[in-house]
């Protein structure tokens, strides 16, 4: 395989990238220019494409601004964020469960954090706004503590692992559901379109809430590539290796748990992007967990993006939520995975 | 046996070594010393402590009372990654992961030596290359793994460990699911590095592998050790009896005089 090598420092910065993968980078980005511009243009109120780029370059009329800068474009950055962020969260965590098929919106770990986010919600009605965030944490964390406890650390890879999780997630949804039907209704109707995965309300706040997340999470995702190399050798080899495998297992989850929190706090929960875009990012490119952890970032953004998109601008006036329109992509392919997975361990 | 001296790297002493796994007391009192630049094999029934000696050396597990020394320092005192740059292990069953190339798995041999920004170094490369050179896995190097059969697999895990660069090497049962002549192959790459200088100690369940290929055999029984020695000292018949509850004659080979054990079949 063809790789890309740059050093300095007498080899002490000595970086490596398969060709193939940085292309594919490259591309994906391009790819995620294209659909920020289609967002900024495409829907109810037509803006044309070259008004969309202008209003960018900020020369467009004003209601072309309006349209496009105002309402459009803080709406597809998070969409684009939410998805990166949920997107490396479960490539974290089936780098760190060596699952497959584990992502944080299918084991119950967004259903956890929403949970917390709702319950706050309508339990302390005048609590600050600031306190979604570090809550959607916690209840992710408690779930996530709570499904390795009963599997066992060591068995993440189990199916065992997934069912459990599968279950508290419909147990947690159901949860949420009980809190609304009983909550004051004025709460309870602002946290339903939020629960279906929307980011119909996002405005500059959420952008820049979103941005400083994608900020830590290049940090997570720079640290995370030499235990995630290690651990997918199996826990005897990473020891062997030089990694102390609890500790970065511990800390790989709370990477992960964090990253789908501060996504489920600011759009909810949405599901099977943390699923599929390690996935198509593997399949796309084989590559080391560095770089596919970015590939994952920029596979997981198109698909949210594309999500957003295509639920506000295909069925006309009707608005349909992203996080519905990953589900209805979403679950066959966890279906044919699962199938995959199966076939797999019975043969 | 020439002494050797005790400064002369890959030497692995254990001192009153107990290891607890659940319930059951797995190693008591164990006193070892590792001939360094020699292959040692750990042999015993199953559940005698074998493994769960190579894993407490090997940093896996952790020791309840005694210590283990690696040329001279305390493994609790050394860091995860020095430890690294001294010893590697090959594991009984390593995942191994969908798609792999042979090359890229070797290549995981030099994550000790490697940084968070630095992901490739003149000296890996001249690893990489000598690890696959002493495995003959060359061939094989942009072949996926998976692509392979058991014995080429087999070298090409063994090359990762030797790209590691470590005076120690642990193998945990290598020969298990092979057919005896790729066994053969693979005990005898084994005894060639151990020539070159590598301390090598090995788990293994062949009895005949040990005594024809490792040059000291430690026969460890009830989580401790019975015997230890060279091949023709340990491999008795009156040890065999107490150690493996085996009734045996012990012959020896007509080529390299070492020992063969034969056990008794008639009715």
């Amino acid at each position: 395989m063809t790789t890309i090598r740059t050093s300095a420092f007498g080899h002490r910065i000595a970086l490596e990238m398969p060709l193939r993968g940085a292309a594919l980078l490259a591309a994906s980005t391009l790819v995620i220019c294209a659909l920020l511009l289609a967002s900024l243009s495409l829907g109810s109120a037509g803006v044309g494409f070259n008004d969309a780029l202008a209003a960018l370059l900020g020369s467009a009329s004003e209601r072309a601004d309006l349209v496009a800068i105002e309402f459009r474009l803080p709406r597809a950055l998070t969409a684009l964020m939410a998805g990166g962020l949920l997107a490396l969260s479960g490539a974290l965590l089936q780098g760190t469960t060596l699952n497959p098929l584990a992502d944080p919106a299918l084991i119950g770990v967004s259903q956890g954090a929403g949970l917390a986010v709702v319950a706050l919600a309508v339990l302390l009605p005048n609590a600050p706004d600031a306190w979604s965030a570090p809550a959607a944490f916690g209840g992710g964390l408690i779930v996530a503590v709570f499904i390795l406890a009963m599997t066992g650390a060591r068995s993440g890879a189990s199916t065992r692992f997934l069912l459990i999780g599968i279950g508290i997630a419909a147990f947690l949804t159901a949860l949420t559901t009980a809190i609304l039907t009983y909550g004051r209704i004025s709460g309870a109707h602002e946290a339903l379109g939020w629960l279906a995965g929307s980011v119909r309300s996002a405005g500059w706040d959420e952008v820049r809430q979103m941005g400083w997340v994608s900020v830590a999470a290049l940090a997570i995702m720079l640290l995370a590539a030499r235990p995630l190399s290690a651990l997918r050798l199996g826990d005897d080899l990473a020891a062997s290796l030089g990694h102390i495998v609890s500790r970065a297992r511990v800390l790989l989850l709370f990477g992960s748990v964090g990253l789908a929190a501060a996504s489920v706090s600011v759009v909810g929960p949405i599901t099977f992007v943390g699923l599929l875009a390690p996935h198509a990012a593997r399949r796309l490119a084989p590559t080391g967990p560095g770089l596919h952890l970015a590939l994952s970032w920029a596979v997981g953004a198109c698909l949210t993006l594309a999500a957003d998109l295509a639920g506000r601008a295909a069925f006309g006036a009707i608005q349909v939520p992203a996080g519905l329109v990953t589900a209805l992509v979403g679950a066959p392919c966890f279906a044919l995975l699962m199938l995959r997975k199966h076939r797999k361990e019975s043969s | 046996m020439v002494e050797i001296a005790p400064d002369k790297p890959g030497r692995i002493t254990v001192r009153g070594l107990g290891v607890r796994r659940g319930e059951t007391q797995a190693l008591r009192g164990v006193d070892l010393d590792i001939v360094p630049g020699a292959m040692t094999a750990l042999v015993g029934r199953n559940g005698c402590g074998k493994s769960t000696l190579l894993k407490t050396i090997a940093r896996i597990l952790r020791p309840e009372t005694g210590e283990i020394e690696v040329d001279g320092t305390t493994l609790a005192r050394l860091s995860p990654r020095a430890a690294a740059q001294r010893m590697a292990l090959l594991p009984q069953s390593p995942i191994l992961p969908e798609g792999m190339r042979v090359r890229d798995l070797v290549a995981q041999g030099r994550h000790p030596h490697r940084g968070l920004v630095r992901h490739w170094s003149p000296e890996d490369d001249a690893a990489i290359d000598a690890a696959m050179a002493a495995t003959d896995t060359v061939q094989f190097a942009d072949r996926r793994l998976e692509a392979l059969s058991g014995g080429q697999r087999q070298r090409c895990w063994i090359a990762m460990t030797l790209a590691q660069d470590t005076p120690i090497l642990l193998l945990d049962e290598p020969t298990t699911y092979l057919d005896l002549s790729v066994q053969l192959e693979i005990m005898g790459l084994l005894a060639r590095l151990a020539r070159k200088g590598r301390t090598i100690l090995v788990v293994l369940h062949e009895l005949n592998l040990a005594a024809a290929f490792a040059d000291r055999i430690v026969m460890m029984r009830d989580g401790q050790i019975d015997a230890e020695g060279p091949p023709s000292e340990v491999l008795t018949a009156p040890l065999l009896q107490r150690v493996f509850g085996l009734d045996a004659r012990i012959i020896a080979d007509p080529d390299t005089g070492r020992p063969v054990c034969l056990p008794r079949t008639a009715a």
